[in-house]
């Protein structure tokens, strides 16, 4: 069933319409902040595999030793959010991935980690404007 | 086409393997090995069953499925080299080299699946990653819906090269899954059971 809120309908997006539009410099085997396409590219064995700002939830760095921790979580249902749960899946019984965690001494991931706070709140701030006209 | 031949290809990486190579395509199977000569690879011909060309990070990639039921992966081809490697695969080994489209639609929904000794991730009928079972450290249920994944890193699992510190990697450390409904899995020797569905 569908609920009357009008807003609550989900809106798809997709990153790139084929892989050969996947920026270059995935071949480093290195996270990618795409703002363009609005997408984070994550390496995962060998592959290079786009996930939507919009299914970004937040994104967590840590330290220890000598590593840096990024750990992405992605929106899913069931997860007590407070007022976002009424938020719309495409699919609410396909698998989800959840979360990512990367580690790397790498110095660029505190600027990678950055790009991707501002590309969700880039995002976000389009979203509210979205529905702000919608109304 | 013409008559079965050798080819050379510059710049391959083999596996997950950080220092490229070159790797040969002669009739009677493939060699591949680092400049230094200290990584050497060979099949022969004889164990290729299947060749598929598909895109990846470092540009694309040739994998041959053996009939032993592994996968040798080359990755770093270039778009243009397709041709190539086709009319190569096919007068050398007699076969067809089939091209496997990724989705590069940006979901983290989709559906998993355990095929051979990998677990996709699909995102409609396109797979959007793969995790190779030898690389998976350990697993458990976090909770009611959710299994997370932990990864051997590169020091454990010798399938990579010495760290170097001049290009450090962006290790995959743990993956978790949301898996609404019922899933059971209650032990190891269950999730077993899974793998050879």
């Amino acid at each position: 069933h569908q609920t009357s809120h009008r807003e609550a309908v989900f809106r798809k997006f997709e990153s790139y319409k084929r892989d050969t539009a996947l920026p270059k410099e995935v071949k480093e085997l290195k996270i990618v902040v795409d703002q363009r396409n609005e997408t984070v590219i994550l390496p995962v064995f060998g592959l290079a595999v786009p996930f939507h700002i919009s299914t970004l939830k937040n994104v967590n760095k840590t330290e220890e030793g000598e590593y840096t921790y990024l750990r992405i979580n992605f929106l899913t249902p069931g997860q007590a959010t407070g007022k976002k749960e009424d938020m719309p899946f495409d699919d609410p019984n396909a698998n989800f991935v959840r979360a990512v965690t990367y580690r790397s001494t790498d110095e660029n991931l505190s600027e990678i980690y950055r790009k991707m706070l501002e590309l969700k709140k880039t995002a976000a701030k389009k979203e509210a404007e979205r529905k702000e006209m919608s109304d | 086409m013409g008559e079965p031949r050798s080819k050379q290809f510059e710049n391959i990486y083999y596996g997950f393997s950080n220092t490229p190579g070159i790797l040969k395509l002669a009739p009677s199977g493939l060699g591949w090995k680092t400049s230094d000569a200290e990584n050497i690879v060979t099949i022969s011909a004889e164990e290729f069953k299947k060749m598929q060309w598909m895109r990846v990070a470092r540009n694309y990639q040739l994998r041959i499925a053996l009939k032993n039921g592994n996968a040798a992966r080359f990755d770093g081809f270039n778009k243009d080299m397709f041709d190539a490697v086709r009319d190569l695969v096919r007068v050398n080994y007699k076969l067809q080299l089939e091209t496997k489209d990724l989705s590069v639609k940006g979901w983290n929904w989709g559906k998993t699946e355990f095929q051979g000794s990998q677990l996709l991730f699909n995102i409609g009928n396109k797979t959007a990653f793969e995790i190779p079972l030898s690389q998976v450290a350990n697993s458990n249920l976090a909770n009611r819906n959710e299994v997370n994944v932990e990864f051997m890193q590169p020091d454990q699992s010798g399938e990579s090269q010495s760290k170097s510190k001049k290009a450090p990697m962006h290790e995959l450390v743990e993956m978790r899954f949301y898996i609404p409904g019922t899933l059971i899995v209650k032990d190891e020797n269950e999730e077993d059971e899974k793998k050879e569905e």
